[in-house]
């Protein structure tokens, strides 16, 4: 920042001026126009900023002349000193200005850099020139020191810049405008500056002063046949003369691409003004446009905390639409009126289903809501959406795409009647293992937090355990190019059977070092966790059991007899857990055909051993379409019809394995229905899934019990996992809809009003009488000139609205950034 | 008007420019300045050159330039994607005066390269590294360096 020493300069530069002012007093008569630079109707106006400046100059040569009552047109010809050279490139030049200025001693401003006619000077001794002090108090509407921004109530307009502000006494008594908060020293300096308030016709070679902004639009247009750009009449800080007049054409290049000449001496940097791109209608700058999106238009507060390109719609409909399209929106009535209330999961919604509007929801639906489809679940998003910042565009591209291919996926599936419930295609979903793996460590910390969170809830319920190991699965979804069964069990370890797992992970011969093999792991601690579980920890039993899995897969017993000894082993086992078992061991083997072979044998026994039918594998996998209705599916036990045929016989609840729903290959569908028919069958039952104890007693209804829920069995998390994640889950989600809710209000339900922008013409009457009442003189001050400046809108208003409608059609929505 | 100021400005840093920084027009336009920025010395920035874009608006000096880094820089003040927006107390609307000059905004870039403000960020994640895990924070700014600033 300067300091005050250098403004006030040496008091040579006011005597030096004063010669000049003599000059500029005779020219001022002719308000520095007579130049004969334009001359009137000068068309060549292709340089518009340097006319400014010099009409500036004009201005305050005007100025001088104020107090001199004789009209005098005749200073065509005076040239001032420091009147830059037009052709020189710009640094050049301003270089050369510098020099020339300096040398000649003149005195310059330091906000404008022009020199100071009269200076300013603020209570903290600041100075200016006066036309920057009358710029920031009339147009920038601030009283502030433009250096220190100390507020200055009133600052002093005086000839003599080595004057401080304490050295004028009796200031009370100067000549003051009070309502711009100006003293003057002399009369002639309140001349000079008054004279910067008229209305003055930009135009060069013109002196007419206008009464009102109507006025002086009616003027040039019917004197100079131009136009004034009437945004920038009303929000482009400079004075009525330092505008610039247009031609139709240049008018509507001005607005479209601005005037900015790069490389020229007196370039503007103006771009145009923005369109909405919804409203067709041109703002003055990105401000307004931005107020004028955040009121009338709308922005989706989910994609926004996603990060990104802001984007705007139309309205709330087109919000609506987009909520509907890409959010879960609550689709109840109530919440509909109430707006915004919209998810960005499926989890989230149903949570607030079951918040608010349980009392309206059926038991049915309820449960539904209760179960949590584990295909739509989306790990990844909260995940990037913290990365944000660091998210380069590229990766916030690929997640759009990732997002789009999977809407278009679900749509597809919904189109084929599928159901979402199906869950994820593996094929369809570009998410590389390997590049994957990075990220794992922070989801699952992130599942993790999640399920402490769950685990602390009053539910009391223990699985917040069960969570952490639920996303190590998501991306270890078996390679694309397998086709063999996969299952994904979100069963967690547990300490007392760590060791077994160890086990059998020795017996297995697998190094979990890649994805595939953490994923494997969970798998065996899954199986030896379920075997615990039916064997009633019994560890001799447990033994044969790991004996029997690895001869198998030394293929020194066939599957057949492997199921039989399984039969043998778990004599007390249902048939339903028992095959889950059975599925779970299958999908250990990496070797595919073991697999198949386990299930296609485990499959003949039961055909063999039960009256009813069995689950046919052939059938099943060619019915890879079976949907997993009980995940996703508000209609319930109806719609499972495919289930409900095997299901029914043996309706033994089992509380698992609703994770199926993620892997999606077609040989899995045997088993997923079979989790589906375990789920359905007991239609009676209110929630089949719900894992404590007292509930699977209930469900009982003359079904063989379940030992490895009984109590003795512990401390191990029931491994209904569809359940588990429930509470966990939501209760992030809940606070994500209350302050979804508190951050976006509802719109008023009215319409906003019309800005004023568009309210042409009206009250034209009055403004036009008022500033004719003050003869154009102190209306600046006190702002009437911007209230007249919406009456010029009538005078141009064909015009304004014309150039705004006939933009071009492009349908793109505003982006901001 | 603003043109006048501008170019005079850009005459007095051309003829002294402050060490480390480097400016000129970007295609003749006194609008729109490129400024090359050695990362300062005692930072980790050291050793990184950093372009940035100053674009000084039509209402110049009455409202402040606007400056990004166009070299992707990992700093918690500045957005680490292309962008490179930046926060910077002079520049703020509610602090601008009209006579701040452009070699002040140049210079307080720079301090703010060698002290970042992390209560005033726009990376969150950066300026808590900052904030607790100092050394973490200068290897990995470091390491942005290697990959964006030579």
């Amino acid at each position: 920042m300067e300091s005050t020493n250098t403004e006030s300069a040496p008091s040579v530069a006011s005597s030096q001026s004063a010669p000049r002012q003599y000059g500029q007093r005779g020219r001022g008569r002719g308000r520095g126009r007579g130049r004969g630079q334009g001359g009137a109707n000068n068309d060549s106006t292709l340089r518009e900023p340097r006319q400014q400046e010099n009409r500036g100059r004009g201005g305050r040569g005007g100025n001088r002349g104020g107090f001199n009552g004789t009209h005098n047109h005749n200073a065509a010809n005076f040239i001032p000193p420091v009147q830059p050279v037009p052709a020189v490139p710009a640094k050049l030049a301003a270089k050369e200005n510098v020099d020339a200025e300096e040398d000649a001693g003149v005195e310059l401003c330091v906000i404008c850099a022009s020199e100071v006619v009269h200076t300013s000077i603020a209570p903290c001794n600041h100075s200016t020139c006066h036309i920057c002090a009358l710029r920031m108090r009339t147009l920038y509407k601030t009283k502030d020191c433009t250096h220190c921004r100390t507020p200055a109530p009133y600052v002093i307009f005086t000839d003599d810049a080595t004057k401080r502000y304490e050295d004028f006494v009796d200031t009370e008594k100067m000549l003051t405008q009070e309502a711009i908060g100006v003293r003057y020293d002399n009369e002639e300096i309140q001349q000079d500056t008054q004279i910067l308030l008229r209305y003055n016709c930009p135009d060069e070679g013109c002196d007419v002063a206008c009464l009102s902004w109507p006025d002086l639009h009616r003027h040039v247009r019917s004197t100079h046949h131009k136009k004034i750009c009437d945004l920038c009449s009303r929000y482009k800080k400079v004075f009525t003369h330092e505008h610039t007049l247009f031609t139709d054409k240049e008018l509507d290049r001005h607005m479209k691409k601005g005037d900015d000449a790069p490389g020229a001496i007196d370039q503007s940097g103006f771009k145009g003004h923005p369109e909405c791109g919804f409203c067709r209608q041109r703002f003055y700058g990105e401000d307004e446009l931005y107020v004028h999106c955040r009121e009338r238009h709308e922005r989706c507060f989910i994609c926004d905390r996603r990060g990104g390109q802001p984007q705007y719609y139309q309205n709330y409909d087109s919000l609506e639409k987009h909520f509907t399209k890409d959010h879960f929106l609550c689709l109840d009535q109530n919440c509909l009126d109430k707006k915004f209330i919209v998810f960005p999961s499926e989890l989230d919604l149903k949570a607030h289903q079951l918040e608010e509007h349980k009392d309206t929801l059926t038991k049915d639906v309820r449960r539904d809501a209760r179960l949590v489809n584990m295909a739509s679940l989306d790990y990844r998003a909260p995940y990037v959406q913290e990365r944000r910042g660091g998210g380069s565009q590229r990766g916030q591209r690929e997640q759009r795409e990732q997002r789009e291919q999977r809407e278009q996926r679900e749509q597809r599936e919904q189109r084929d009647g599928r159901g979402r419930g199906r869950g994820r295609d593996p094929n369809a979903e570009p998410i590389p293992a390997s590049s994957a793996q990075p990220l794992r460590r922070d989801e699952q910390a992130f599942q993790r937090q999640l399920a402490i969170q769950g685990a602390q809830s009053a539910t009391g319920r223990t699985f917040g355990g069960q969570l952490t190991s639920q996303p190590t699965p998501t991306p270890t979804r078996p390679q694309p190019s397998s086709n063999a069964p996969q299952q994904r069990t979100i069963t967690a370890p547990t300490p007392s059977s760590v060791d077994i797992t160890a086990a059998v992970v020795q017996t297995l011969n697998i190094q979990p070092e890649t994805p595939q093999d953490q994923a494997r792991l969970l798998r065996h601690h899954s199986v030896i966790e379920r075997a615990t579980i039916l064997l009633q920890s019994d560890d001799a039993k447990l033994t044969q059991f790991r004996n029997f899995v690895s001869s198998y897969k030394s293929s020194t017993i066939t599957a057949q007899q492997l199921i039989d000894s399984f039969f043998a082993l778990f004599a007390d086992t249902s048939s339903n857990a028992l095959g889950t078992l059975i599925r779970e061991v299958a999908e250990l083997y990496e070797d595919r055909t073991k697999a198949t072979t386990l299930l296609a044998a485990w499959n003949d026994w039961r055909a063999i051993n039960e009256d009813y039918p069995s689950l046919p594998a052939g059938t099943n996998t060619s019915t890879g379409s079976l949907p997993l209705n009980w995940a996703v599916s508000t209609s319930s036990s109806s719609s499972a019809a495919p289930a409900q045929i095997s299901g029914a016989k043996k309706s033994k609840v089992l509380k698992l394995k609703s994770s199926t729903a993620q892997s999606s290959r077609s040989q899995v569908s045997q088993t997923r229905s079979w989790g589906s028919a375990s789920g359905v069958a007991p239609s009676t039952n209110p929630f089949p899934g719900l894992p404590t104890p007292s509930s699977s007693k209930t469900q009982s209804s003359g079904i063989t019990t379940m030992p490895w829920v009984g109590p003795s069995s512990s401390p191990h998390p029931n491994p209904s996992s569809a359940t588990s994640s429930r509470p966990s889950s939501t209760i992030p989600s809940r606070a994500n809809a209350k302050s979804g809710v508190t951050d976006f209000p509802a719109l008023p339900p009215a319409p906003k009003p019309q800005s004023t922008i568009q309210s042409y013409g009206s009250g034209r009457l009055v403004h036009r009488d008022m500033p004719g009442a003050q003869s154009g003189q102190f209306s600046w001050g006190r702002g009437s000139g911007e209230t007249s400046a919406v009456a010029s809108g009538a005078e141009d208003g064909e015009n304004g609205s014309g150039n705004g409608k006939k933009k071009q059609g492009k349908k793109v929505l505003y982006n901001w950034g | 008007m603003a043109a006048k100021r501008i170019t005079r400005e850009y005459a007095e840093i051309s003829e002294s420019p402050p060490s480390g920084i480097n400016v000129s027009l970007d295609n003749d336009n006194v609008h729109k300045w490129n400024v090359v920025m050695a990362g300062p010395e005692g930072s980790p920035y050291a050793g990184g050159t950093f372009h940035l874009s100053l674009t000084l608006p039509p209402e110049y000096p009455f409202k402040a330039p606007v400056l990004s880094f166009k070299t992707r820089i990992y700093h918690p003040n500045v957005t680490n994607d292309e962008k490179g927006s930046m926060c910077i107390g002079i520049l703020k609307s509610e602090s601008w005066k009209p006579s701040s000059k452009i070699l002040a905004v140049l210079l307080a870039v720079q301090d703010l390269l060698r002290e970042p403000v992390p209560d005033d960020a726009l990376e969150a994640q950066i300026a808590d590294k900052f904030k607790n895990d100092r050394p973490g924070f200068e290897r990995d700014a470091k390491d942005a360096v290697k990959r964006w600033a030579k």
